[in-house]
């Protein structure tokens, strides 16, 4: 199974260059796609959700561009958007009935069956008669799954699924997630690093409409073994050293103490502390390097 | 804040295009109305008198009502856009964390609200001071400037409507948060208005008070003025008015107070949703795990999509019959339709049965608007719901057709369509109960309904999917899809009458239970394929411009169209394409032909009226005879008719000319025998001279032939009044010596007065004997007795033949007839109607009966053998019966009466036979001269002779009654009376005010002051003097014998009745 972006491009109506000749290859499995708010992220998911066209550039599905047949490609798609609603006064089940014929199960019994079977795998069967409207944040998030699910799709776009919801919820979710995702290509876009190293094998990190790299997140920490120090010295102190660095983030101590970690090839000892690289490291180190 | 909150929402509003486009069309709409009615783009006009000025208080006023009404609409806009905003951009939740209380925000938006509708209405009628401007002074339909006019229809009727109705709006999508609650306020307050008029018609001052547009406080204030009145007086704001404005007012603020306490700052909704459903769990979860394993089969074959299609057709349809807002306006359309029914079938004075063909009419075309509204909304709730909701996303990324989504669309709307028609069936049925009417017409109102109402809607339907397809504006929307209807109906206003031009609209059907729709239904159904094959034509085009996805540029738009096109599309859309056009030339052609028929349109009548004129003083020859055959073939609506006239002249100059006029219908020939050549003509207008080779002297005689048929039928028009059923034609078919704008008036003094009928110029009374045919099923009836019948080769053949010379007054019916005769002292009743009308008959024969009796007792015998009273169907005729002859051809509304409801009232069926039996004595034996008042000499007198028989048969109470309405109908006409009021004696042939309703009690006063026994002497005096007499009385010569009969002391009041105009106690 593989999804192939070529060189797309897409610039909106009002100048604003959302997708700048990205390109890269996917295959079945958790793929993350890493970048901060406004990169470009949920544009690169609409554009591969059929939603809207890539001003140049192409997508290929199993070697087929997917806008050349785009009812085909959507029999394999699923797709969970940043922010949904759902028709109000409508239960779960109506409601996944109605996306189940929309998806191609024409059979009252079939749609029942599949209705059923993503309600269980999203654990929403004890609410499947209640209305979707009035359902938690972490619950209607689940509900997007199940709605996603029912075709048993092949390429699985979430975009952000975790903004909002709370930690207990954040894990139930990812749990689904990962279940899902072994067999299917699922793209998974999100600005928290953390979801990102929990659940893909494979990851991109665009910003500014570019892609900055693409990598599995355990390659990317490799990279930066030995590499990240933990420092109290501010970044001016640093500079002072006049050693190549990299400041990535801060942190408090216990103290309360503001602790800089920082990127750097050269080995440091004094007030610099050696410290396992985290995927945050990655992804701020690309950021800055590109800023 | 309040402040900011106002002034940011009058800065927001100020800057979006939206507001000046609507003022601009407003302020144009509203001058071009002034200008168009001021006859700015007419031919100017010179005369100033009778003329119904355009600026006078109480014109503006009427207008300011035209206009409220068109304005609603932006007050569904402006009144709810303040508030709908901060929902649809989500900036609610921001602004609800302000520090602002409830009164701050609420009040800055129903200010800055109620302050742009104050705007638009002000821009409003700068357009109608624009317009007034643009005719000036010196038009004859403007009088100087009077801006109290303006403030008083503005400010006490116009704006206080406006802002309260946009209270109510504003307070609606505060209540709802849907932009199209709204709209549909609007929509219901037009509705509440004819739902209130509809049940307190009669009590005038409660519905002056509760009107919620004041229209009817102000028609309550002004109902006694007269023209001048209108045309002067500036407007009393009386206590009705106020408490009408003060009543509405006080109902809008109590309603804002109700949102103000309910509405709190949460974002979500105002009304709480149920949670508590999700503390209950589930005992029985559905399936267990191992489902999890089971196959599920995914299906895209055309039959899978077709299915869903239908569920997707039921999803939505559920969702829309279960919306509060369709339940709503459907529960006001309901109302509405079952109170005009209500009123409709009982008016007071007339009750008429609620048959099946009354609510076809009005009340099912104000509905059919509520739908056609109805749809233009909901389909723009229904094709914005996903991105409403913001669904949009995850429904658009499905493996289904854009033409699954439409068609499931179209499909919804138009099953709430047939929801809503199945509606008005169930409500007119319920009427008909209600009334004790039995005879349901199922049929007819499934035909009506499903065939001739629904393919109407169904392209509206088209219509409304394509524009909110195209428009992502809501508001944009719904205003191209008014300005559409709007446009389609305001085409004829602006000179443009074709049908091709006017969109979707389609005449109104006439339905008679003879005929049926009759050919009417040929144009209907050529111009209802033109307007679907557009339909389909728009909603292929719906295919190409359906939006999914996100699309951002026009470029992108544009592009996704191009990839949408494919060969299928272009070969359906080619078929439409050709269908329409084809369609559009018949249409065409038929419309051409009908132009070319209608000769007003070929030539210049004044010229016509220079060049012949001068013959209309020509002495001409009285036609003293004719013979006609006449051949009726109803299944192909023609007829061929061939006969002979007899013209004598009966005076000492010779004629060596003879003026001929033929009918403009019909296609007529004319043959001479060689006596006569033709010396001048026009084609035309059917004028013709003919000079005759020996003059004809005194008593001499001479005979023509004649050929008539009629033009042939186009499928508009109908040029022959042969139906396939009820067939009724008068004698305007034959050829007649005289010209037709004879505009000369006679003095009552004109030596020659006495010497010319007031009916015909060109005969006495003659002789007529005719010879019709029909088809095998239908029996013809002609003037006179009927000489025989047979019926050959499937046709049926009838002779008649008048006893005695008769005026020319004649009519021809064919029809398939149910017959019912009675017999009345030697003289024999016949009744010829439809098989179903049999309810009002024996009171038709009471008041022939009645008639008979009393006519014969005090004015001489009745002339003929028989009486026939003879149905024919109501369409296209605007006049109840008449009598022609020994016959009463008689509209079947008379026959669609309940006249056993009415037995105690005026008993109209009863009335009209009375009345126009008594036209025997007071109009065809005596008829009076081509001269002023004579409708005194018929009308009045008959009139008054139908007041007696009320007396002597139903009572002296039932005879008040109808002195009553006589009354009342002269103090009516006199109120819209535009020229000069004439005395009796001098009375004009409009001024039926005076001839019926004065002329009724004047002759009852007088018999009263003189003994009616006197004034009953007098009238036969009168009838024996002139009865059958080619000497025609005048009013002077009625008045001589009235006098020459009474007391000198009654001679001044005889000419106060009479001759003087003066005012009526009573």
């Amino acid at each position: 199974m593989n999804l192939s972006i070529q060189q797309i491009e897409k610039t909106y109506s009002n100048g604003v260059k959302a997708l700048d000749h990205i390109s890269f290859e996917l295959g079945a499995g958790m793929f993350g796609l890493l970048g901060p708010n406004g990169a470009g992220k949920s544009s690169l998911m609409r554009t591969i959700a059929t939603l809207q066209f890539p001003d140049k550039g192409e997508i290929l599905f199993q070697g087929k561009n997917i806008f050349d047949d785009k009812i085909e490609y959507r029999k394999s798609l699923g797709y969970l958007p940043q922010e949904f609603g759902v028709y109000p006064k409508e239960s779960a089940q109506s409601l996944l009935d109605y996306f189940a014929i929309l998806k191609g199960i024409s059979s009252k019994k079939d749609r029942g069956i599949a209705v059923d079977k993503v309600l269980q795998i999203t654990n929403l069967q004890d609410v499947r008669k209640k209305r979707v409207s009035t359902f938690s944040g972490g619950m209607r998030q689940r509900f997007g799954i199940a709605q996603l699910l029912l075709n048993e799709p092949k390429v699985i776009i979430v975009d952000e699924p975790t903004a909002g919801l709370d930690p207990a919820e954040r894990t139930r979710f990812l749990n689904v997630l990962r279940n899902i995702g072994t067999d299917n290509i699922v793209i998974f876009s999100t600005h928290l690093v953390e979801d990102v190293r929990e659940l893909c094998h494979d990851m991109a990190v665009i910003h500014q409409g570019e892609l900055l790299s693409q990598i599995s997140p355990k390659t990317a920490t490799n990279n930066l073994k030995e590499k990240i120090w933990e420092t109290e010295l501010d970044e001016d102190s640093i500079q002072t050293l006049q050693i190549p660095f990299v400041k990535l983030s801060d942190r408090y101590n216990d103290e309360n103490q503001i602790i800089s970690r920082i990127y750097s090839e050269v080995e440091l000892g004094g007030e610099f502390e050696r410290v396992n690289p985290k995927l945050e490291d990655f992804y701020f180190l690309i950021l800055k390097n590109n800023a | 804040m309040e402040n900011a909150i106002f002034q940011y929402e009058i800065k927001q509003a100020l800057k979006a295009p939206l507001f000046y486009f609507l003022a601009l069309l407003f302020f144009l709409f509203s001058g071009v109305t002034m200008l168009g009615t001021g006859g700015f783009f007419d031919e100017p006009i010179s005369s100033t008198v009778n003329v119904n000025l355009l600026n006078t208080p109480f014109a503006l006023t009427n207008i300011s009502f035209l206009f409220s009404k068109f304005l609603l609409f932006v007050v569904a806009i402006l009144a709810g856009g303040t508030l709908y905003k901060d929902y649809k951009n989500k900036t609610h939740s921001i602004l609800y964390t302000f520090p602002i209380s409830k009164n701050y925000y609420l009040g800055g938006k129903l200010l800055s609200a109620l302050f742009l509708v104050t705007m638009m209405t002000c821009i409003t009628f700068l357009g109608v001071g624009f317009g007034e401007k643009m005719l000036g002074v010196s038009n004859p339909k403007i009088t100087e400037l009077n801006i109290s006019g303006y403030v008083v229809s503005v400010g006490v009727y116009l704006l206080p409507t406006l802002l309260v109705i946009g209270t109510f709006v504003f307070v609606a999508i505060g209540f709802t948060r849907n932009v199209f609650s709204g709209f549909i306020v609007v929509i219901c307050f037009a509705l509440f208005q004819m739902i209130l008029e509809n049940i307190f018609f009669n009590q005038p001052t409660l519905l002056a008070f509760i009107d919620p547009f004041g229209q009817n406080a102000f028609y309550r204030t002004t109902k006694d003025w007269d023209f001048d009145l209108q045309n002067s007086s500036s407007l009393p704001i009386d206590w009705v008015v106020m408490l009408n404005r003060m009543f509405w007012i006080s109902i809008a603020f109590f309603i804002y107070y109700v949102l103000y306490r309910k509405f709190d700052f949460q974002y979500d909704s105002i009304f709480p949703q149920k949670t508590k459903d999700l503390l209950k769990k589930e005992k029985n979860p559905t399936r267990e795990n191992t489902l999890l394993n089971s196959p599920v089969q995914f299906d895209f074959s055309w039959m899978a999509k077709c299915k869903a299609v239908v569920f997707l057709l039921l999803f939505d349809l559920k969702s829309m019959l279960k919306n509060g807002m369709f339940i709503f306006l459907s529960f006001f359309g309901v109302l509405t339709i079952f109170f005009i029914q209500l009123r409709m079938s009982s008016t007071g004075d007339f009750v008429l049965f609620p048959n099946t063909r009354m609510f076809l009419g009005a009340p099912l075309s104000i509905y059919s608007l509520i739908i056609i509204f109805s749809t233009f909304l909901f389909s723009g709730l229904l094709l914005n719901k996903a991105s409403q909701y913001k669904m949009d996303a995850i429904v658009d990324i499905n493996p289904t057709g854009n033409w699954q989504f439409i068609i499931s669309k179209i499909g919804a709307l138009s099953a709430l369509q047939l929801v809503q028609l199945l509606l008005f069936l169930f409500v007119s049925l319920g009427v008909q109960c209600y009334n004790q009417y039995y005879n349901f017409e199922i049929e007819l109102y499934l035909f009506h309904l499903l065939i001739l109402v629904f393919p109407v809607l169904l392209v509206w339907n088209f219509t409304s999917v394509f524009i909110h397809s195209f428009f992502q504006n809501v508001y944009l929307g719904l205003f191209v899809l008014a300005c559409i209807w709007l446009g389609s109906q305001s085409f004829e206003q602006i000179g443009i009458n074709t049908s091709l031009l006017k969109y979707n609209t389609l005449p109104h059907l006439e339905y008679s239970d003879f005929n049926g729709y009759g050919s009417q239904l040929e144009g209907y159904y050529l111009l209802l394929m033109y307007w679907l094959s557009l339909g389909f034509l728009v909603l292929l085009s719906s295919f190409l411009i359906w939006r999914r996805g996100n699309i951002t540029s026009l470029k992108e738009r544009l592009g996704l169209m191009k990839s949408r096109v494919n060969v299928a599309l272009l070969v359906v859309g080619f078929i439409f394409i050709a269908n329409f056009l084809i369609l559009g030339n018949k249409i065409y052609q038929a419309e051409k032909m009908d132009k070319n028929n209608n000769i007003y349109n070929q030539i210049d009548i004044e010229e016509f009226k220079k060049e012949w004129e001068a013959y209309s003083s020509l002495t001409q020859p009285k036609i003293i005879d004719i013979d006609l055959a006449l051949d009726l073939f109803p299944e192909e609506n023609r007829f061929e008719a061939e006969g002979k006239y007899i013209l004598k002249n009966k005076t000492n100059i010779p004629i060596d000319t003879i003026y001929l006029r033929t009918g403009f219908d019909e296609i007529s020939k004319i043959e001479w025998g060689g006596k006569a050549k033709l010396i001048k003509e026009d084609k035309s207008m059917e004028n013709y001279l003919y000079e005759l080779d020996q003059p004809l002297l005194l008593g001499d005689s001479i005979e023509f032939h004649f050929q008539i048929k009629n033009s042939p039928n186009t499928c508009f028009t109908q040029n022959s009044n042969v139906l396939s059923n009820g067939t009724y034609m008068l004698h305007d078919i034959l050829p007649r010596l005289e010209y037709q704008f004879d505009e000369q008036e006679r003095s009552l003094n004109d030596s020659m007065v006495h010497d010319i009928n007031y009916f015909h110029k060109d005969a006495d009374y003659l002789n007529l004997r005719t010879k019709i045919s029909t088809s095998g099923e239908q029996i013809a009836i002609a003037p006179g007795d009927l000489i025989s019948k047979e019926n050959k080769n499937g046709r049926n053949y009838f002779e008649y033949q008048t006893p005695h010379p008769v005026k020319l007054n004649f009519s021809f019916i064919s029809a398939s007839f149910e017959k019912t005769i009675k017999e009345h002292k030697g003289i024999s009743i016949e009744l010829f109607h439809h098989k179903n009308h049999g309810e009002n008959t024996s009171f038709m024969i009471e008041g022939l009966k009645a008639a008979l009796e009393f006519n014969t007792k005090y004015f001489g015998s009745y002339p003929y053998q028989n009486i026939r009273i003879i149905e024919f169907p109501h369409t296209g005729k605007s006049y109840s019966a008449t009598l022609t002859a020994n016959n009463i051809p008689t509209s079947e509304i008379l026959f669609n009466m309940n006249a056993e409801s009415m037995k105690d009232k005026l008993n109209l069926p009863f009335y009209v036979m009375a009345h126009e039996l008594t036209h025997e004595w007071f109009g065809n034996q005596v008829m009076p001269a081509d001269a002023p008042g004579a409708k005194m000499l018929t009308e009045s007198m008959t009139e008054y002779i139908t007041l007696c028989i009320y007396r002597s048969y139903l009572g002296e109470e039932i005879a008040h009654d109808f002195l009553k309405l006589q009354k009342q109908r002269y103090e009516n006409g006199k109120k819209k009376e535009k020229g000069e009021e004439m005395p009796l004696y001098k009375v004009k042939d409009h001024q039926e005010y005076i001839s019926y309703g004065k002329g009724a009690i004047a002759f009852h006063t007088l018999a009263h002051k003189i003994g009616e026994e006197k004034m009953f002497s007098i009238l036969k005096e009168y009838i024996n003097q002139y009865k059958y007499k080619n000497t025609y009385p005048t009013t002077l010569d009625f008045i001589r014998i009235m006098k020459k009969n009474t007391d000198v002391q009654f001679h001044p009041s005889i000419e106060k009745w009479l001759m003087e105009i003066h005012l009526i106690q009573f």
